[in-house]
């Protein structure tokens, strides 16, 4: 190993008295923001390479390599790029608040190859590489854009939506109660299960699937919840509600123990009914099969997001011969729910089972606005399709058209 | 040459993993003809090593890269000097344990209301630039045979358009489904169950190379790994 040693360190050696007698560095390096950049993470970087690279014994050129470094920071490598190139961009670059960055560039040697082969041999690597770099810049900070023109659709679109459900909360103030929501099966179902329960003596589980306390799916689970355990209160009907998220336990925590609160009931409330389990899916679901066998509740429900557990949750259910309801925004799943389980919310009946089952003046309205945007959609699509058929035609018209198409790119 | 296993007891780690691995995964298996007492135990010891792994994963991924590092070893975090502005999650998060004390409980519902706000605003955005504009985008197609556009991929994109603007009826709740509306919307049934009984057959294919995947484990991991080794095969 020291004979190795020996040889690396020659080489090292080799190389700086080589670089020594001549300077070969890249000079004139400049860094600037990246213009077409939105995010502010890249910086353009140009310089003079050298016009010719001393001869080394033993080293070959391998080519530049653009330095950076944070004022005072340690040395980072960006991209290299040939010996020839006198630009190159240097991507990756921390985002806002877009911290000052000095730039170099720098030659970089490797061994050349009867050398290379004896220090892969020897597996000594440390001073395989030789480089001689420019002076760093002066601090240079990219920055982004505050505000992408590429997504003013996005802008438009989605100020567009919350103005018409906004719009329409203010139209129907006062006579929201009126407004006509058509029945959903899955939905009045949900009277008799937590009925059936009752009847036969035996607890409700509910499941809000898999979703954190930010998925939407999930807040539509809980706001069910709230209203099945003020009937469950009502009926003194016990409920299980095993949780896969901390966060989501804590939160339908306080819904039940409002719910019971509301239905003047507070000392039938039993927090420990409402725990966690396991952020695991699949241990999750072991667990919840085991609730269900040992425990045989009435009625199952399971609203909110799922994956894979599914079919085996919706399926133990069954087997059990418990009611069961479900609801759920994922697609994927949706087949599986239908098949196992007495009733299904599918997709955008979920999110309006809250406004069904309550009839809060808010919800109903908001229902009412998501309805007239679902509107806007379909004559979108209507004006869409006419315009992608007529930009086939040619002309003055077919360019307006597939600017109002492409419009919605993106 | 790598490195061997450590061994417990003589044996390799390697290969009591391969045996814990078989009897929990025929534990499970079990349930496929009632709860038992070795369903009931696999199912305990599921539950309990996930939620201690979740614990050691929140703590290693989430508390010391986005906390500790931030506040106490900036230079691990990549920073200059400590970032102060980490305290306010970090006091949001300690808010949260506010709940096992309950005169103070209702501080919980800070953090909670924050995170439910902040999710729900951010999915705004965020659903229209992934769900709706891509697919009004890929609907807006030509409906006739015209220049390049063939009859059946015409006859394809106006069934496709067909399908979405008949779908949407059907998850119309502020009116009655009778007339136009109500055929409108029993059509969108009918392509929503199309689209679920394609699903259905994508996803079963997807569950029966899981089990695949577990009885491959079971006889070359164990079977033949261990098994037939152990008896000299």
């Amino acid at each position: 190993m020291n004979h190795h040693r020996v040889v690396a360190s020659a080489l090292a050696l080799l190389l700086a008295a080589g670089l020594c007698a001549q300077p070969v560095a890249p000079s004139d390096v400049q860094a600037s923001d990246n213009p077409d950049d939105e995010r502010g993470t890249v910086l353009d970087v140009s310089w003079t390479p050298p016009r010719e690279l001393p001869d080394v014994p033993g080293m070959v050129p391998i080519g530049q390599q653009v330095l950076y470094r944070k004022v005072g920071g340690e040395i980072q490598a960006g991209p290299l790029v040939p010996l020839d190139a006198s630009s190159a961009s240097l991507p990756g670059l921390k985002p806002w608040p877009w911290p000052a960055w000095e730039v170099a560039v720098a030659i970089v040697w490797e061994p050349a190859e009867p050398l290379r082969a004896a220090l892969d041999a020897s597996r000594w690597t440390l001073p395989a590489r030789g480089a001689v770099r420019s002076q760093f810049t002066a601090p240079v900070r990219p920055v982004g854009r505050w505000y992408d023109p590429t997504l003013t659709n996005i802008l438009i679109s989605a100020l567009l939506i919350c103005a018409i459900v906004l719009g329409t909360l203010y139209a129907v103030r006062g006579r929201a109660e009126e407004i006509y929501i058509r029945p959903i099966a899955g939905l009045e179902a949900v009277n008799d299960a937590i009925g059936r329960a009752t009847e036969m003596g035996r607890p409700m589980l509910y499941v809000s699937g898999l979703g954190g306390v930010s998925n939407i799916a999930t807040i539509a689970a809980m706001l069910i919840l709230g209203h099945l355990a003020r009937r469950a209160a009502a009926y003194e009907t016990e409920i299980i509600v095993p949780c896969n998220d901390p966060l989501v336990m804590a939160t339908e925590r306080e819904i039940v123990r409002q719910a019971y609160t509301e239905a003047g009931k507070p000392d039938a409330y039993r927090p420990e009914n409402i725990f966690f389990l396991t952020d695991s899916q699949f241990g999750y679901v072991a667990a919840v099969d085991g609730i269900m066998l040992r425990e045989k509740p009435g009625a199952n429900l399971y609203m909110g997001y799922f994956a894979a557990e599914a079919l085996i949750l919706a399926e133990t259910g069954n087997e059990t011969g418990a009611i069961q309801i479900a609801g759920t925004d994922a697609d994927t799943q949706l087949p599986f729910f239908i098949t196992a389980c007495d009733y299904t919310l599918m997709g955008e009946e979920l999110y309006a089972a809250s406004a069904y089952l309550s009839r809060h003046p808010l919800l109903v309205a908001q229902l009412r606005g998501q309805d007239m945007a679902k509107t806007i959609i379909v004559a979108i699509l209507i004006l869409g399709v006419i315009a992608a058929t007529a930009a086939l035609f040619g002309g003055t018209v077919a360019e307006y058209a597939q600017r109002f198409v492409g419009w919605f790119a993106a | 040459m790598p490195d061997a296993a450590p061994q417990i007891f003589g044996l390799s780690t390697e290969v009591i993993g391969v045996w814990i691995a078989t009897f929990l995964t025929l534990a499970i298996f079990s349930f496929l003809y009632r709860d038992n007492p070795v369903y009931k135990l696999a199912e305990h010891i599921f539950v309990g090593v996930s939620a201690g792994y979740g614990v050691v994963i929140v703590y290693h991924e989430a508390v010391i890269p986005l906390l500790i590092n931030p506040l106490f070893r900036p230079e691990l975090a990549d920073l200059e000097s400590p970032n102060y502005i980490v305290i306010i999650p970090g006091l949001l998060g300690l808010m949260m344990f506010s709940r096992f004390f309950p005169r103070y409980d209702w501080l919980s519902r800070w953090p909670i209301a924050f995170v439910m706000g902040l999710s729900s605003g951010l999915a705004i955005p965020a659903t229209v630039q992934t769900n709706l504009l891509p697919q009004l985008y890929a609907t807006l197609n030509p409906i006739l045979p015209l220049g390049d556009i063939d009859p059946w991929t015409a006859t394809s994109n106006f069934l496709l358009v067909v399908g979405v603007i008949c779908t949407l009826a059907y998850f119309y709740f502020s009116r009655e489904h009778a007339g136009a509306l109500g055929v409108a919307s029993r059509i969108g049934i009918f392509f929503l169950m199309v689209a679920f009984g394609a699903s259905f057959g994508n996803t079963v294919m997807a569950r029966v190379s899981l089990l695949i995947g577990r009885f491959q484990f079971l006889y070359y991991d164990w079977w033949q790994g261990q098994v037939m080794r152990l008896f000299g095969g």
